[in-house]
């Protein structure tokens, strides 16, 4: 059962009123309060259980860029993409997104501007439907019932799963659940978008509307994958982590033509 | 594209309730009303047949009570009061109460009755739905988040649970030859084989609730947490409440008028 | 498939069914209480991990393997659920586990529901985690000797729903205690050897594989010995009392009881004695009963057959 899949762009900031901050963020559906950059300067992070999983890192990521991160398991590229939200805090280091930094006065609206979206779509569906699911974020951002309405209605409909909005997460495809997936993080309008691993157990078509709705967004994109021709074909700039630090940054191109530098650090 | 407007999902109340009086109503029905029992099953086959259920197969289903019968069965031989017959079979005395038989039979149909009657409630409401409809009539938060997280994630464990268990038969291998005591180990072996892999579900299951914490944190939630919306009430709520009453007391009445065996 | 001690509605008196909801209401209450008001670090992580435990709880009740010929051993869950997640917390769990089996498997009644969580996740779950967490008070607070204490409450949980179970069933007069009792009990008590084996070798695997996730949510709680002697006394006293009940399952004896209280499953007789010998009117004699009861039988298979068209034309619609 192959559904429709509807380009739609979201133009942050088209003829709606500049919001400040996101109490105001309710009338203005499309236009998220950051610029949606990422500043991250001299990053080491440690687990509780004394592993050192980041050891210095520094990044510069410009509003509306798009961004592949690649590297081995275990480099360190979830842990990274976890202080993008806060989920994780420094040990040492700053982070600041969308000119905020990450801190636990700014988290209500780090978790707004920064949309993560899990590998395992599973994990991010919790509940009955997909509506719940995707008016789940604007709920707890304390919006009025019509806003919730409109936000989930445009999410659902820029990932083209519209028709689904009643069915429960448990019926639907791997493909669909991605989208929705990421339905429930457009939802709340943020500027930056990181994603883990979209493609891992997608078939040759769903690969395909993947990138297709990749390109359709014009949020900054910070997408960690294995899939290096998705990398090619989506991302002009990639960053190369391995042990924890940051050991190549440029242009998709050369990265990938670099092969040494790919087996090294256990990409090819 | 037409999307349902706010409230989405159905206020299933007024099916909980409904089934709910109408177990109860079979529950008091004194035992021995066959014929109370008939017509209120007559009822709940008719609501299927509306819901596209046909009778055989809501009967069918209602047989999943029947193994639960093994804990009547005594009371048919061992009580004293009308008895039906009496004599011996071998070396034993035997006897059957007429009362024993009366109390066993109308406590099957009951639990026959009542399953099917369950069965329609899931036909008329969804499981998330329910427990949405149970939040509503004061069901605490805990449970009903609770609940509703299991419900959404029974299939997915079980299906790992399944996976694990294939991967333990498929090593379960019973060579010729080998002597009976030596296939499948000793217990403690068998216990062992068994609480790793229970032990292995629970670490899988631990993980997937840290990483849906996280993912609900990246969506924002802090304190208490509340999944699902609320439908929009059902404006016939007391309407169909004072139906299911009128329902109910139809079958007393029949409980308490029709003649009993 | 599990202790079958799943009871459907219609084998259990209203008067019981109502006591055990009452009785399960209150406790359900107080975990209610005892899980809202938290110490834990993310408020928002209670409920997630208790249903996603629950979840584990189904798929983990899936597990089996044989005990002796015939028999299997399944797991109840309702310590390990206790152990994992403390006690009250783990009761929530194993009650909305026994309520989802209802609602969604129809295993066990909606009315028998009060009872069924009684048994199996008030008895079963909260009564057995404050044996096991007895035990480990007065034994001494190691990994080893916990979870040794866990698997003897498991055992002892599984035989006393077991046991709850028949005699709530021979308060409604639906069963012969002398008989269910010696039963019921005696085939529990190897099941629960089941339930204790799985669920100690389930805590000890997760001991030695993921010591940490155990320390953070299942945390012995040290005692004084004086408290030590008194739990030991109060679960020694515990078990006396259920094993003389055991002992002295005296049918008649409960039975006399259970009338005199007006238990016993006669339905609501009394009031609605109105019509004691009601018989159609113009009808008598054998032969006309017989008459009536065969236009009875063609007018119910005529309805069936209605109705089964009536299905058939809405599942198509």
């Amino acid at each position: 059962m192959k559904e429709q899949h509807e380009h739609l762009h979201t133009h942050p900031g088209a003829a709606v009123p500049h919001s400040h901050g996101h109490d105001h963020a309710h009338d203005a559906p499309l236009a998220p309060a950051g610029d949606g950059t990422i500043a991250i300067s001299h990053l080491h992070f440690r687990y509780p259980d004394g592993t050192e999983a980041l050891r210095g890192m520094d990044l510069a990521v410009a509003g509306g860029e798009k961004v592949a991160l690649l590297g081995p398991n275990g480099a360190g590229k979830s842990t990274l993409m976890l202080h993008l939200n806060g989920i994780h805090r420094p040990t040492h280091g700053t982070v600041h997104v969308a000119g905020l930094q990450v801190s636990n006065e700014t988290i209500g609206r780090v978790r707004a501007e920064v949309g993560l979206v899990f590998q395992d779509p599973d994990d991010q569906l919790f509940s009955p439907t997909v509506w719940d699911d995707v008016a789940f974020g604007p709920t707890h951002m304390g919006l009025t019932p019509g806003a919730i309405h409109d936000r989930v209605e445009i999410a659902l409909a820029a990932v083209g799963a519209l028709d689904l909005a009643q069915r429960a997460p448990i019926r639907l495809s791997i493909g669909q659940r991605k989208r929705v997936a990421l339905a429930t993080v457009l939802a709340m309008n943020p500027s930056i978008l990181v994603f883990d691993e979209p493609s891992a157990g997608l078939d040759p078509r769903g690969r395909r509307e993947l990138i297709e709705l990749l390109q359709s967004l014009t949020q900054t994109l910070i997408v960690s994958t294995h899939d290096l021709e998705l990398a090619r074909a989506t991302f002009p700039r990639s960053i190369v982590v391995d042990r924890g630090v940051i050991v190549a940054d440029g242009s998709t191109s050369e990265i990938l033509a670099n092969r040494e530098l790919l087996i090294a650090h256990g990409l090819a | 594209m037409i999307v349902e407007p706010r409230g989405v999902g159905r206020d299933a109340r007024a099916a909980v309730i409904a089934t709910l009086a109408f177990v109860i109503a079979v529950a008091l029905l004194p035992p021995g009303s066959y014929l109370a029992l008939l017509l209120a099953w007559m009822l709940l086959a008719f609501a299927g047949a509306l819901l596209g259920i046909s009778p055989t197969r809501l009967a069918r289903r209602g047989l999943v009570a029947l193994p639960f019968i093994v804990a009547a069965i005594p009371i048919v031989f061992l009580r004293n009061d009308e008895l039906l017959w009496a004599g011996s079979v071998g070396p034993l005395n035997l006897q059957v109460s007429g009362a024993g038989l009366r109390i066993a039979l109308t406590a099957l149909l009951k639990a026959w009755i009542s399953v099917q009657a369950s069965v329609l409630l899931l036909a008329l409401a969804s499981a998330p739905s329910i427990v949405t409809a149970l939040r509503r009539m004061r069901l605490p938060d805990v449970i009903a988040t609770s609940a509703g997280l299991t419900i959404r994630y029974l299939e997915l464990l079980r299906d790992e649970a399944r996976r694990m268990l294939r991967a333990r038969t498929a090593r379960s291998a019973s060579p010729l030859g080998v002597g009976r005591e030596q296939i499948g180990g000793t217990i403690a072996w068998r216990a062992r084989t068994t609480g790793s892999l229970v032990g292995s579900l629970f670490l899988r299951a631990y993980s997937r609730a840290q990483r849906i914490e996280e993912a609900a944190a990246s969506r924002g939630a802090t304190g208490s947490l509340s999944i699902g919306t609320m439908p929009t009430a059902d404006s016939r709520l007391t309407l169909k409440v004072v139906g299911v009453l009128l329902l109910v007391l139809i079958i007393t009445l029949c409980g308490a008028l029709l003649p009993r065996l | 498939m599990y202790p079958q001690l799943h009871i459907p509605d219609g084998f259990l008196s209203p008067q019981i069914s109502l006591l055990l909801w009452v009785a399960t209401a209150l406790l359900i209450g107080i975990a209610v209480r005892k899980t809202s008001r938290t110490d834990v670090q993310l408020i928002t992580s209670q409920p997630i991990l208790m249903g996603v435990l629950g979840a584990f709880i189904f798929a983990a009740q899936m597990f089996n393997f044989p005990v002796a010929t015939g028999t299997s051993g399944h797991l109840l869950g309702g310590v390990l659920a206790g152990y994992l997640l403390g006690p009250w917390a783990g009761t929530i769990v194993m009650a909305t586990v026994v309520g989802i089996q209802a609602l969604l498997f129809q295993d066990g009644g909606l009315l028998a529901l009060g009872a069924n969580i009684f048994n199996m996740g008030i008895i079963g779950t909260l009564g057995g985690s404050f044996v096991a967490r007895g035990i480990g008070t007065a034994l001494g607070s190691s990994r080893s000797v916990t979870i040794f204490g866990a698997g003897a409450a498991a055992w002892l949980a599984v035989v006393a729903a077991a046991g709850f179970t028949t005699l709530q069933l021979g308060l409604s007069g639906t069963t012969n205690v002398a008989v269910g009792l010696p039963a019921m009990l005696g085939v529990h008590a190897l099941i629960g050897i089941g339930e204790a084996l799985i669920t100690v070798a389930a805590l000890t695997f997760i001991a030695q594989t993921a010591p940490d996730i155990l320390s953070g949510i299942a945390s012995p709680p040290k005692a004084s010995p004086v408290r030590r002697m008194a739990i030991g006394l109060v679960i020694a006293g515990g078990v006396a009392m259920f094993a003389s009940l055991f002992a002295s399952a005296d049918p008649d004896g409960l039975e006399a009881v259970a009338e005199q209280l007006g238990f016993l499953n006669k339905g609501v007789d009394a009031p609605f004695e109105l019509f004691p010998d009601y018989t159609i009117p113009g009808l008598d004699g054998t032969a006309s009963t017989a008459a009536a009861g065969v236009v009875g039988m063609i007018v119910v298979i005529g309805l069936l057959l209605v109705f089964a068209r009536i299905a058939r034309s809405r599942s198509n619609s």
